[in-house]
This record gives C-alpha cells, sequence and structure tokens, in this order.
C-alpha cells in the first residue's frame, strides 16, 4: 500500500470517527429521545468555534482573525469547552422549543435558531471572524508533525475520543436514565403518571446529543485548523439522521454501523469519474445520493438494521432461583378488546 | 386507630369545577376518600373522566381544591402527584411498547434512578441497585402473571396482558391511593377475576383503591362504598343497594339500562 | 419618516408574496398533516420554468408564469403521489415525514443545481417605473405582485368557501377521519390540494424572483421558513390566520430595517415565531376568533 492511499484511509477513519460521534449523540437525542433536532449541526459549529477561540491565542490583526476569548488552552481542554458551549446551547433551545414536541414546530424553532446564530455569527466578525471564520487553529501535535501525514497523527485522537463517548454512550443506554427517555418518547403521558419529570428528562437527553456534536465539531476545526459558516448543512443533517436511521434507532453499535456506511457512502462518490466541463456534479451527485439512501432507508426498514437494544434482560437461572419462582402456566391468548 | 375519631381522609376533593367551551363538566365536585375501596359511577358523560384528570394532574381545575394525603395538589403538576404516592391507569391501556415487560416495571418503580450523571459515573452503584429493583419488579410479575411475558416488548402483548401490566405497574409504585380508570373495560370474564384478585391485594396490602367503573357488578363486589357521579356533581354516596332505591340516582342512568 | 412609509410598503409587498406562499402551505399542511419542507424548491421552480420560457420561448411574462405554476402544480402532484403518498401507506409517522420531505428538498436541490448550475438569473419585467400612491414608493411591479397577491388570495377563499373542494379541504383539515366516513373521495381531494398549493407555490416563487431582482437554485430554500414561520405564527391549517401572520411578519421583515442591519431581515421573521410559540403555540388564530 503506498502512502497516498494509506492517507486517503487514514482521512477517511478520521471522517468516521467525527460521523460516529455525531451519529451517537444524535441517536441520544433523536434515537432514544425522539427529539427531532433538525438545528443538530449548529451544535457542531459551535463545538468548533468555541474549541477553537479556545485553543486560539488572542486576536491576531496582521492576519485579519478576529474573535472572542483567545485563551491558548491546550486542546483536550479545548475540545471540553466546545462541548460544554454546545451542550449550553442544547439547554437554551431545549427550555423554549421543547413544550411542544410536535415535530413540525419543534424542526421550524430549531431552525429558527440555527438561523438566527448563523446570521449573527458570519455578520458580526468579531465574534468568530465572520463569513472567512477561524483558521489557523493550533493543531493538536501540529508543530511537530508533517503535514502531510498529519491524518495518521490526528486518528489516535479521535479513536481515543470517540471511544470514551462509545462509553458513556453505552452506559446510558443500560441505565436507568435511559430506559426513561425511552418511556418519555414512548409514552410522555404515562411517563408522567409514572413520576417523572417529562420535560426534565427531553431537556437533558436534547444537552448531552448536542455536548456530542459540540466534541464532532471541535474534532473538526482541530482536524482541518479551520472552521467558516458553510451556507447549508442539509448534506451533513441528512447524513446524520441517515446514519442513526440505517443503524437502527435507539442502538449505540447502531448508530456506528451507520455512520461506517453513510461514511463509506459520502467517501466512495469521489471515485465517479467527473464529467469533462461539470465538475461540481460529483457534489450534487453526492446529495441525490444520500437524500435517496434515506428515503430508501425510511421506506425498507424504518427501524434500522439493529433493533433498539433492551436495556435491561434477566439471567432467568439465577433470579428464578432467587425468587424459588415455579413458573406459572402463560395466560390464556384471549382477542384484544 | 384511634375508635373515636376517625383518621383523616386521604382524599379530600372540594368545590371542584372546570369547564370545556362553553361545556360545564365538573361542576362544584366534592366527597371525600376515607373507605379502602370506594368505585365511582355515573352515566356516560357525568364527567368522570374530567374528574380522573382533574386529580390526576392533566387537567387544572378552574376552582375548588383537592387535597392529598394533607397535601394541597389543586395545582400541582402530574409527575409531582405520582411521586407524591398518587397514581392512576388510563381506560385504554397504555404502555411503554419499544420496552420490556420488566423495563415497564422498572420504569414505574418508586426506586428508579433518573440521574444522568449517575448513570456515567456511578455506574456500580446503580447496578447493585437495578439488582434490587429487578427483583422487586420479576415478584410482582409473578404475582400478576406476567412472569414469562418479562422480557418481550409491551407492545406485543395481548389486550388482556396489557390490562395485567397496568395494574402490575401501579402495584409496584407501591402508592397510597391509585386510581383506576375502568380496569375491567374489553377485559375478559375470566380475566376479570384476576383483576379483581389484584385490586383486592392491593387494597389489602394498604393502599386506597379508586375505582371509576361501568361494570356495576364488579362495583359491587369489590367497593366498600360507592359515589354516584352525574351531571359534573356528585349525587349519592353509599352502597349500590341504597343507590338502587335513590330516585335520583336511577332517573340519572335512566335509559342506559345499566343499573 | 419618508424611510418608514417605504419600508412600510416594501412590508406589504413581501406580505403578498408571503401571504400566497403560506397560504398554499398552510392549506397543505392542514390535509396531509405533516410538514413539506420541499416547498421551498416548489417556489423555486415557478421562478426557473418562468426565466425558461420567457428566455428560451420568448413568451409574455404573465403567460410565462402562468403556464410555469401550472407546471408547478403538476410536480407537486407528482412529488405527492409518487413519493409522499407511498410514505403515508407504509404509515410513516410524522417525524420520518419531515425527513423524508427533508431528503426530496435535498434531491431537489441537487437536481436544479445540475439542471440550472449555481449562477444567479434575473426576471426581466421592464416595469420598473416608480409610482407614488400616498406615502408609498412603488414600482409599477411592485404594485402588480400586491394586486396579484391580493387576487389570488381572494381566488383562495372562494375556493374555500363556494365549491365543493374547499369544502371538502376545510373538512380534511379539521378532521379526517370525520371527512372520511361522511364519504369526502379523500384521494382526488388531496390531488387537487397537491395541485392547487404547489401553483401557489409556483406563484409565490415568481413574485419573490420578481421582487428580490436576482436569484439562485437556493431561492425558496431560504425563503421556506419565513413562509413556515407565517403558517405556524397563524396557525397549521388556518388560511385565515395565516393571511393575518404573513402580514405580520411581511411587514415587520420590511419596517425592522430602519433600526436593524438589513443582513437580520429574515430573522425578526424567525424571532416573532419564536415569540408567537412561547406565548401561542397554536398560533394566533384564536385571537383573531378565525377558523
Amino acid at each position: 500500500m503506498n502512502s497516498a492511499s494509506g492517507l486517503w484511509i487514514a482521512n477517511a477513519l478520521v471522517n468516521f470517527g467525527v460521523l460516529a460521534t455525531i451519529s451517537v449523540g444524535l441517536n441520544i437525542s433523536f434515537g432514544m429521545a425522539g427529539i427531532l433536532d433538525l438545528s443538530y449541526f449548529f451544535s457542531v459549529a459551535i463545538g468548533a468555534y468555541f474549541g477553537g477561540v479556545l485553543a486560539l491565542g488572542g486576536t491576531n490583526a496582521a492576519l485579519d482573525l478576529n474573535h472572542i476569548l483567545g485563551l491558548s488552552l491546550p486542546w483536550p481542554i479545548a475540545i471540553l469547552g466546545g462541548a460544554v458551549a454546545s451542550g449550553l446551547l442544547g439547554l437554551l433551545v431545549g427550555l423554549v422549543a421543547l413544550r411542544r414536541l410536535r415535530s413540525d414546530y419543534l424542526a421550524i424553532v430549531l431552525f429558527a435558531v440555527w438561523s438566527i446564530g448563523y446570521d449573527i455569527i458570519s455578520n458580526t466578525p468579531s465574534l468568530f471572524n465572520g463569513i472567512t471564520g477561524l483558521f489557523n487553529v493550533p493543531q493538536p501535535f501540529g508543530a511537530t508533525s508533517n503535514p502531510l501525514t498529519y491524518p495518521w497523527v490526528f486518528l489516535p485522537i479521535v479513536a481515543v475520543v470517540l471511544g470514551l463517548l462509545v462509553l458513556v454512550a453505552y452506559a446510558l443506554e443500560r441505565s436507568g436514565f435511559g430506559r426513561t427517555v425511552r418511556s418519555v418518547r414512548d409514552d410522555s403521558d404515562l411517563a408522567e403518571a409514572m413520576g417523572k419529570a417529562v420535560m426534565s428528562v427531553r431537556i437533558r437527553s436534547m444537552v448531552v446529543g448536542c455536548a456530542y456534536a459540540g466534541v464532532a465539531g471541535a474534532l473538526t476545526i482541530f482536524y482541518v485548523g479551520a472552521y467558516n459558516p458553510s451556507a447549508w448543512f442539509i448534506f451533513e443533517t441528512i447524513a446524520a439522521f441517515a446514519a442513526v436511521l440505517i443503524g437502527g434507532r435507539g442502538n449505540v453499535f447502531g448508530a456506528l454501523i451507520g455512520a461506517f456506511i453513510i461514511n463509506g457512502i459520502a467517501s466512495g462518490v469521489q471515485f465517479i469519474p467527473t464529467i469533462a466541463g461539470r465538475l461540481d456534479l460529483t457534489a450534487d451527485f453526492r446529495e441525490a445520493l444520500l437524500a435517496l439512501v434515506l428515503m430508501l432507508v425510511l421506506y425498507i426498514r424504518p427501524h434500522g438494521v439493529f433493533r433498539e437494544r433492551l436495556g435491561t434482560r434477566t439471567r432467568d437461572e439465577t433470579t428464578a432461583d432467587e425468587l424459588s419462582i415455579e413458573s406459572q402456566p402463560p395466560l390464556p391468548i384471549e382477542s384484544v378488546q | 386507630m384511634n375508635s373515636v375519631s376517625e383518621a383523616p381522609p386521604i382524599l379530600e376533593v372540594m368545590g371542584l369545577s372546570k369547564a370545556f367551551g362553553g361545556v360545564q363538566a365538573v361542576h362544584d365536585c366534592r366527597f371525600e376518600i376515607t373507605q379502602r375501596v370506594t368505585g365511582i359511577i355515573g352515566p356516560n358523560g357525568a364527567g368522570k373522566s374530567t374528574l380522573i384528570g382533574l386529580l390526576s394532574g392533566t387537567l387544572l381545575a378552574d376552582a375548588g381544591r383537592i387535597c392529598f394525603g394533607g397535601n394541597e395538589i389543586t395545582r400541582m403538576a402530574p409527575h409531582r402527584r405520582s411521586q407524591l404516592g398518587l397514581t392512576r391507569t388510563f381506560q385504554i391501556s397504555r404502555q411503554f411498547h419499544t420496552l420490556s415487560v420488566l423495563e415497564n416495571l422498572l420504569v414505574a418503580s418508586p426506586d428508579a434512578d433518573d440521574r444522568l450523571i449517575g448513570a456515567i459515573v456511578l455506574r456500580r452503584q446503580m447496578k447493585r441497585r437495578d439488582r434490587e429493583s429487578v427483583k422487586r419488579s420479576l415478584q410482582v410479575l409473578e404475582d400478576v402473571g406476567l412472569y414469562a411475558k418479562r422480557d418481550d416488548r409491551a407492545g406485543e402483548l395481548s389486550g388482556g396482558q396489557m390490562r395485567l401490566l397496568e395494574i402490575a405497574r401501579a402495584i409496584i409504585r407501591q402508592p397510597k391511593l391509585v386510581l383506576f380508570d375502568e380496569p375491567t373495560a374489553g377485559v375478559n370474564p375470566v380475566l376479570i377475576e384476576r383483576v379483581e384478585e389484584q385490586l383486592r391485594n392491593m387494597a389489602e396490602s394498604g393502599t386506597t383503591v379508586l375505582l371509576v367503573e361501568h361494570n356495576l357488578k364488579v362495583v359491587e363486589r369489590m367497593c366498600d362504598s360507592v359515589i354516584v357521579v352525574a351531571n359534573g356533581s356528585v349525587i349519592a354516596v353509599g352502597s349500590m343497594e341504597e343507590h338502587r332505591a335513590n330516585d335520583e340516582v336511577v332517573k340519572a342512568y335512566l335509559g342506559t339500562g345499566e343499573a | 419618516m419618508i424611510a418608514f412609509w417605504h419600508s412600510l410598503g416594501f412590508g406589504l409587498v413581501t406580505a403578498g408574496v408571503l401571504a400566497v406562499s403560506s397560504v398554499g402551505l398552510t392549506v397543505q399542511f392542514g390535509v396531509i398533516n405533516y410538514a413539506n419542507i420541499s416547498y421551498g424548491q416548489y417556489m423555486t421552480l415557478g421562478a426557473y420554468f418562468t426565466w425558461d420560457l420567457t428566455n428560451y420561448a420568448h413568451l409574455n411574462i404573465w403567460i410565462a408564469g402562468l403556464l410555469a405554476c401550472i407546471g408547478v402544480g403538476l410536480v407537486s402532484l407528482f412529488i405527492g403521489k409518487a413519493i409522499f403518498s407511498q410514505f403515508v401507506k407504509r404509515g410513516s409517522p410524522g417525524s420520518h415525514m419531515l425527513l423524508v420531505t427533508f431528503a426530496t428538498a435535498l434531491l431537489l436541490s441537487a437536481i436544479y443545481s445540475v439542471a440550472w448550475g449555481p449562477s444567479p438569473r434575473q426576471l426581466d419585467i421592464h416595469a420598473l417605473n416608480a409610482l407614488h400612491v400616498g406615502p408609498f414608493l412603488f414600482t409599477a411591479v411592485q404594485l402588480y405582485v400586491i394586486g396579484l397577491s391580493a387576487g389570488l388570495l381572494i381566488a383562495m377563499h372562494l375556493v374555500l368557501t363556494r365549491t365543493r373542494l374547499g369544502k371538502a379541504m376545510r373538512a380534511m383539515s379539521d378532521n379526517m377521519t370525520l371527512a372520511r366516513l361522511t364519504g369526502i373521495p379523500t384521494g382526488r381531494v388531496t390531488d387537487a390540494v397537491w395541485l392547487i398549493t404547489g401553483f401557489l407555490a409556483g406563484v409565490g416563487g415568481v413574485a419573490l424572483a420578481i421582487e428580490i431582482a436576482s436569484f439562485d437554485i437556493n431561492l425558496g430554500l431560504n425563503f421556506f421558513f419565513v413562509v413556515m414561520a407565517a403558517v405556524v405564527v397563524g396557525g397549521i391549517g388556518k388560511p385565515y390566520g395565516t393571511m393575518v401572520g404573513a402580514l405580520l411578519i411581511g411587514v415587520s421583515i420590511e419596517v425592522s430595517t430602519n433600526v436593524i442591519p438589513a443582513q437580520y431581515k429574515l430573522d425578526v421573521a424567525f424571532l416573532i415565531l419564536i415569540l408567537i410559540l412561547l406565548w401561542k403555540p397554536q398560533g394566533i388564530s384564536r385571537i383573531t376568533g378565525k377558523v
């Protein structure tokens, strides 16, 4: 394997790692809690921006790089800072938007937040350098690495971060919190009758999901060294939801598989030969393909590849013994109602 | 218990009123619950569902007061009332359909731990508590007859099994008062016996049972006292025998052929 | 002060464009019961079809616009039947439908990009003479837009109140189960809804393209959420509330430029949306008392 294709693989793996972070996070707020957060990528952006401005030094007039903060913090702290910022944003948005969970209302409010935020960021250079965006962000181990092999340097960082986040997600999946979140999603009125504070549960899920998005954003800005407001995140948003849906909503492992598949599609499309005179067709083809993939998944297998895992299972032998249970004859099956 | 003074009523409703868009569904409703098992009956449209909504907290009263176990709960949110020990079931069985039968109970269990941070950093402690919770839940499932279905998703149960799950969830909450909303509706006669058995067990273990029912035979078999609601107010309190002799009650039910 | 009146005039124009587009969306929304995020893309299509017809077929803009919007209605019908209803038949929940329409919007984006490319275009009207109407300052074309919008809204009102189709649409919007039970041919009515609301979207797109002078394939995408804001403010499925919402938002957007930098124009719409949702989640229809 020559170094060029090796580099390509390393880069694809880093992209997978970032998308997987996004997917696992979205699996918590959308997969488990059922919140259709269409502004998810705004959380990613906030994570990127705050991660960046925490790691950057003071504003650099010579380079025309204006921004707030600029505390020259080490990158692990900056990544954490990005996650916290996104989590806080999720909290604010949740307090406003999650009162009525009808998907349409939620989608429009979240988009509204995104749009306002995006416009403010683009038009206020002193925040995050406006349209130009942040650049010159100090990359982890960047000073000592060869830029040509940087993907290999960054890959372990992504692996460790993703690994930690996956462990947390697994812990949540199997916990009382996870059960409660899913119960609220299944029937919020019943959950309320069972003593659950529904709003609090939903907001906490949203905050966690957004924090994951923030980490993904921070990883992005540290990998690339720069970040600016792209016009639209529709493509990325579709990709994220597709990843969660393909893998199976409410399933951490499924979210990882889904991310792998979607990343594969998105990267693989590069290999379609460019048509002379219309070099930008690849981007359009990618968009169309992804849209079709999402629709296909929703049509053929809306529950995804993996079913939602039951958080708790009983180990028959031990527990039955402990209780000295003799199995009762099963209830007669009768017709419903 | 002191034989001279009675224990204070666990539930007191005073002057409760609620209107929907011009229709007065509940009007100056008042009653007390002091017995172990009390029934609430009344013809369709009497306001029973509204009353249940007001008691459980899904509806907020326009006027009046509700006191539960000495606490004023009139404007309290539903989940807080539930945490105080007032549990309800639903007329059409509801369940957490993607969760297993066991998980349905774990969620309902009063020691369910929802903490987010705790879930991440206190894993060993949580696992221990979970085991206790699982043991308790399995026992309840066994008592109710759903043990074999414990790992099945609740959405896959039959109608009668869902009804039993409702009851199991109520049992595990160890509530002070449970409001059963038509627990025998749509349940076949064989199962009605089992439902009654469970309700009796709950009452015997100290829970006050409030039973809203259409099936008057069940009410007669089970209830120490029966409240009759019509046109949004309480029109009579007593035994079924008394009610049958009561002209007003009979008139309220006239035409429904239920009495 | 003059600036205020001029901005108010602009506000009326924007309100007109918004009203036509949002009435289409709210009627559609009320009947199908999910949000069609690709609605904005229909608006884009109206503008581009019109442009193609005026430039390649050299048609007069009114005829071109009419044909174009009929075309959009047909596309809307096609997408509604060939794509959306397939998912509805499968019993997809609301959140899935939202994602499906979102994906369709993306698909259309890609198609537009291939078909028409990224460079901006203009719709030439040749009616840019300025006219003073009271304290307002309009161009002739802006007056056309206001007039056209008013006309279409009145037409829509007549359809909704005087025709069997309109009554059926309202019935389905209020209570689908009851509508089915009373024998309303819901399939055919839905087809008609796709056609009519697609047409309205097309008109909205053309009017918008004319108003903002130059447009590209993101025209509808950008404006869609403002349309959605008007729908939510007015009340989903409530055409009269939506008209009021459109007026409120359209005027606010333009008048706000007197105090806020113009780049934040559209955000004013979102701010209003958020405030209304916090205060009255059902929309303002309850206040106006109209259905």
